[in-house]
């Protein structure tokens, strides 16, 4: 314990606590408005409160699994892809999912609407980085090493696509795309595999309706403002009202109702709106040093398997930023996929806790292996002057 | 160890290091973009697509006249405004309007099913009456807004009407001062915005924000209600009296060019201007007609002459004969037989033709059409009016004897009846042309200060005081003793000219029987504060002679307009004289059942307008035993005797 604590990657953990209570502060400042007229909420606090509870349950989590060695949950991963493609099953089979604006996502648990699609992020992560660990000397071979993850990564894809949930879906793929270039697949095999997956994206957009009118609008929010391009519209009017300094904090205007998900996808919108250009400096800012830890960590994992998982979580948490951020500013298509530590929302919020935690116990390993590697360097140069003294 | 070497997958770490980082550069500069650059684009934007902004209308100038009287007001006339998103039952609320503004059921759902932040009902919800905005008040429905606005208002209806104009329904200036001032008169629109929700719902919670409308300037201007409802009043006269084809009069202060009064008929409601015929509306003759001038014109060829010192009214003297030949062409005075020896004011007071010929030979064709050109013909005389015309002067390869003959007379120019006015002012104010002008200034409508105020333009000093102090007098006598006597007023001293101008007909030959006759004239001649034109366009049942038909009109508005305005009564000024052209005038005969043949050789001393087929008179006008002028002309029916 006392060892854990003592090789934490200290400044990974002041970037998640600073962006962390940031969001919440940001959630509160997004959320009083709507939440106090909402005749079924009737408080401005509403969404604070519960964000501040995730929150504080999400610390634990991440505190557990930064002591819950990685190595071992590897050994769980077959279990737990398994309950997470059950659990997908379970979405889309009618009756049982929890349909919201359209998308059926949710499962009730009563107590708590469970989305099995963040399950499945680190599901997929886990399970990437743990296949092709195993597989590490049979990854030249297309059939023998890569397509049997890629058919269950592709399984997955297609059920959460269908909810649908495309940004969620993507950014498994990129996460699980980016593993899969480190553990060693031939550039032959990723150029293909790359083809192919820009290909079914196209595909995929251009066939559904919602989609590409997605596609367009993001093009031209202004063609169809109250239909399509609604929410980029607002999105872009918030941050366009931010200049340098922002309107302050509280002080958006978009938020009272004209930006919908004001506190979920557009929080970055609203960062934009009350604190200006500082503020957003402040997030990218934030993420692009989360990614360089996460990259460092990486690096100094003491194995295989530490190294890819660290980097799975690493560009699973920062592709969701980018599909998050390039959406409210008009870069990408909207796909309603929520920004990591800072936007409302508890199955996003616990599940990236958890990753942060498995990425905070590789650092920790890595330390500690590093440490003995340091500490058996200077006993070995105490035993050098000894012997020389002698 | 595995195959790939670890230096690749270092490569490939950093490549996709680095491509993400650009990618986080990118974005960033794509929102620094948004919030720096294209930050007030997408403001304006969005501003025009979301505001849930009920519009305030801006109360629009009111029109005053000199003294502060209200010519054009405003009424409250709100308009309808409906927010889609708030209404809860579209088709009700349609069936419901329908039943209270002039729209179809089908139209009304239309317009609030429509995907707009705001909409206005248009035109039908535009200007709805009390009775109609108390119903709508009433329906007491989510959704549905009355917008502050307003209708223009008229307290004197018809009371210059060419002059202000009209609005649209929009409160936009169609025509007018309200077309040609209406960046002043219109005011800024503002706005009741409401916060609201995504789906346009209001949020009562909030407070909403209101930005008042600024509201337009008053127009001040140069009018005088008083004279302008004299001058409007004797139009009315003279339309009823003589069904003319048209009329107009002008009122000008010649001391500086400020329009008094304008008006002409046909004339119209400017509130119901749809009534009348495009025509009716679109002209304001006293800016916009042209023609021949006539007689009135004869001042232009008078002061020029003196100016140049080739006359001495009191001592030259002028034989006339009844015509005089110029390059082969006879022309003729308008008094058969002529006028006789006379000297050059009674030249003047008789208005003989032939004596003009001689004083714009006596000028020559240059002088003339400098004098002509410098008091302002042949171009805009510049009033702030729309529609003003240029007329037409001869150009100067163009004139020969004949053309400078009947210039010096008034004839063969085309000249507008505010080049005339503007032209006489010069000549009786001492020589100074002003521009003409009806705005006199602008007025803040909150504080009631002038915050713009026109002053008189001069233009040209066209000839001497002692020149113009002639020219007064040689008037004067015009009325006291000549063609002018119609408009004489006991106790004042009037100046004044009549004229008699002929019509050019389509063919290009003029007209018979169809003149336009009028009368320019002012007081006091000693010290001129009012100039008054009058023009009648071919007045029925009459003789068509300025002298007959519009120095009487002028002479009673100069009379009211003095009286209104307590000018002092003259001492010195010349009394009427009353035995020309008296002496001369006839007795009409009565011509029933004669033989028009027989009849053209004996009827020497009148003219006849012969009507119908046939030989034998069988009705004339005027009757029997009338007294009228020499060289009258008597309009006869022929027909068959039985």
């Amino acid at each position: 314990m006392k060892k854990h604590l003592k090789n934490m990657d200290y400044p990974l953990l002041v970037i998640i606590l600073l962006l962390s209570l940031f969001g919440l502060v940001m959630v509160y400042s997004a959320s009083f408005v709507h939440a106090g007229l909402d005749p079924n909420v009737n408080d401005p606090a509403f969404y604070f409160k519960r964000q501040r509870l995730w929150l504080i349950l999400g610390l634990f989590v991440f505190f557990f699994m930064s002591m819950f060695s990685y190595r071992r949950l590897g050994q769980l991963t077959p279990l737990l892809f398994l309950i997470t493609f059950l659990l997908l099953l379970a979405v889309i089979i009618p009756g049982l999912g929890v349909t919201r604006n359209g998308a059926t996502r949710w499962l009730d648990l009563g107590f708590f609407l469970l989305q099995p699609s963040e399950l499945a992020k680190i599901s997929m992560v886990l399970y990437f980085a743990y296949a092709l660990t195993k597989k590490e000397d049979r990854l030249d071979s297309f059939n023998k090493g890569l397509l049997p993850p890629l058919l269950l990564l592709l399984g997955v894809f297609t059920l959460i696509v269908l909810q649908p949930d495309f940004g969620t879906a993507a950014s498994i793929m990129i996460a699980c795309g980016i593993i899969l270039l480190f553990a060693g697949a031939k550039f032959i095999h990723l150029l293909g595999l790359g083809s192919v997956a820009i290909v079914g994206a196209l595909l995929l957009i251009l066939g559904a309706d919602y989609r590409r009118e997605r596609l367009t609008s993001f093009m031209d929010p202004f063609a169809d403002p109250s239909g399509d391009g609604y929410q980029l519209i607002h999105s872009l009017i918030a941050i366009a009202s931010g200049k340098i300094n922002g309107v302050g904090l509280a002080n958006s205007v978009q938020k009272s109702g004209f930006l919908p998900e004001a506190h979920t996808d557009f929080i970055m919108s609203i960062i934009a709106e009350e604190l200006g250009l500082i503020g957003v400096l402040f997030v990218i800012i934030s993420f692009m040093v989360l990614m360089f830890k996460g990259v460092l960590i990486a690096k100094r994992a003491p194995d295989q398997f530490g190294r890819l998982l660290a980097l799975g979580i690493t560009f699973q948490i920062i592709s969701q930023a980018i599909i998050n951020m390039g959406a409210i500013s008009g870069l990408l298509p909207i796909t309603g996929i929520t920004l990591p530590l800072i936007s409302y929302g508890g199955s996003s919020l616990l599940i990236t806790f958890a990753f942060l935690g498995i990425l905070m116990n590789i650092a920790i390993k890595g330390n500690i292996v590093r440490g003995y590697n340091r500490e058996e360097e200077v006993d070995n140069s105490k035993e050098k002057q000894f012997k020389a003294a002698r | 160890m595995r195959r790939i070497a670890a230096v690749t997958v270092k490569r490939r770490l950093t490549t996709v290091f680095l491509l993400i980082a650009l990618y986080f550069i990118i974005m960033l500069g794509r929102l620094a973009y948004v919030q720096l650059i294209g930050s007030e684009e997408i403001l304006a934007k969005a501003e025009e697509l979301w505001s849930r902004d009920i519009p305030l209308f801006a109360e629009r100038g009111k029109i005053l006249d000199r003294n502060g009287e209200v010519l054009v007001d405003n009424q409250l006339a709100p308009t309808l405004a409906v927010v889609p998103r708030q209404i809860v039952n579209p088709e009700e609320v349609a069936k419901k309007l329908a039943d209270i503004i002039p729209i179809t059921e089908e139209e009304a759902l239309k317009h609030l099913t429509k995907v707009a932040a705001v909409e206005i009902i248009h035109p039908e919800g535009k200007k709805l009456s009390e009775e109609q905005a108390d119903q709508i008040r009433m329906l007491n429905e989510p959704g549905i807004y009355l917008a502050q606005d307003s209708k223009r208002l008229y307290p004197h209806d018809e009371l210059l009407a060419h002059v202000l104009g009209f609005t649209g329904i929009d409160n936009q200036g169609l025509m007018g001062l309200e077309a040609s001032y209406d960046e002043e008169l219109k005011g800024d629109r503002g706005a009741l915005s409401f916060f609201s929700d995504a789906k346009g719902r209001r949020l009562n919670q909030l407070s909403n924000r209101y930005s008042p409308p600024e509201d337009g300037n008053h127009l001040s201007l140069t009018i005088d209600a008083e004279i302008q409802s004299i001058v409007e009043r004797e139009l009315d006269i003279a339309q009823a009296k003589y069904d003319p084809d048209g009329a107009l009069a002008i009122v000008m202060d010649p001391d500086n060019g400020q329009v008094l009064a304008m008006s002409s008929r046909p004339t119209f409601h400017p509130a119901e201007y749809q009534s009348v015929a495009p025509e009716v509306y679109n002209r304001n003759l006293p800016v916009f007609s042209t023609y021949e001038p006539g007689s009135t014109f004869k001042i232009v060829t008078l002061a020029s002459a003196l100016e140049e010192n080739l006359v001495d009214l009191d001592k030259d003297t002028y034989y006339d004969s009844g015509h005089i030949k110029v390059g082969g062409a006879r022309i003729r005075c308008w008094h058969s037989g002529g006028h006789g020896s006379q000297s050059y004011l009674e030249v003047v007071q008789n208005s003989c033709n032939p004596g003009f010929v001689n004083l714009g030979q006596k000028l020559g064709k240059e002088k003339l059409f400098t004098y002509i050109r410098e008091f302002g013909f042949g171009q805009k005389t510049g009033i702030d009016l729309q529609g003003e015309s240029k007329g037409i002067l001869f150009k100067d390869e163009q004139v020969g004897p004949v053309e400078l003959a009947t210039s010096a007379f008034g004839q063969g120019v085309s000249v507008t009846p505010i080049q005339q006015v503007t032209a006489v002012a010069a000549a009786i104010n001492g020589g100074y042309l002003y521009e003409p002008y009806v705005v006199k200034g602008l007025i803040d409508p909150a504080t009631g200060e002038v915050i713009e105020s026109k002053e008189p333009t001069l233009k040209e000093r066209v000839i001497s005081e002692e020149t113009s102090s002639e020219v007064r007098r040689a008037l004067e006598t015009v009325v006291a003793k000549g063609t002018g006597r119609g408009a004489y007023l006991d106790g004042y001293r009037v100046g004044g000219k009549t004229g008699t101008a002929q019509k050019v007909g389509p063919n290009g030959r003029y007209l018979e029987n169809n003149h336009i006759v009028s009368f320019i004239g002012f007081a006091p001649a000693d010290d001129p504060e009012y100039l008054v034109y009058i023009a009648v366009d071919n007045p029925k049942n009459t003789i068509q002679f300025g002298g007959v038909v519009a120095s009487p009109i002028g002479g009673k508005i100069l009379g009211d307009i003095l009286r209104k305005k307590d000018v002092p009564k003259r001492e010195g000024g010349l009394e009427k004289e009353y035995q020309w052209p008296d002496s001369p005038k006839v007795e009409v005969p009565g011509l029933v059942g004669e033989d028009i043949k027989k009849l053209r050789t004996y009827l020497y001393d009148l003219r006849l307008d012969v009507h119908g087929e046939g030989d034998t008179v069988i009705s004339q006008s005027p009757s029997p035993g009338e007294k009228v002028e020499s060289g009258s002309i008597i309009r006869v029916y022929l027909g068959d005797p039985n």
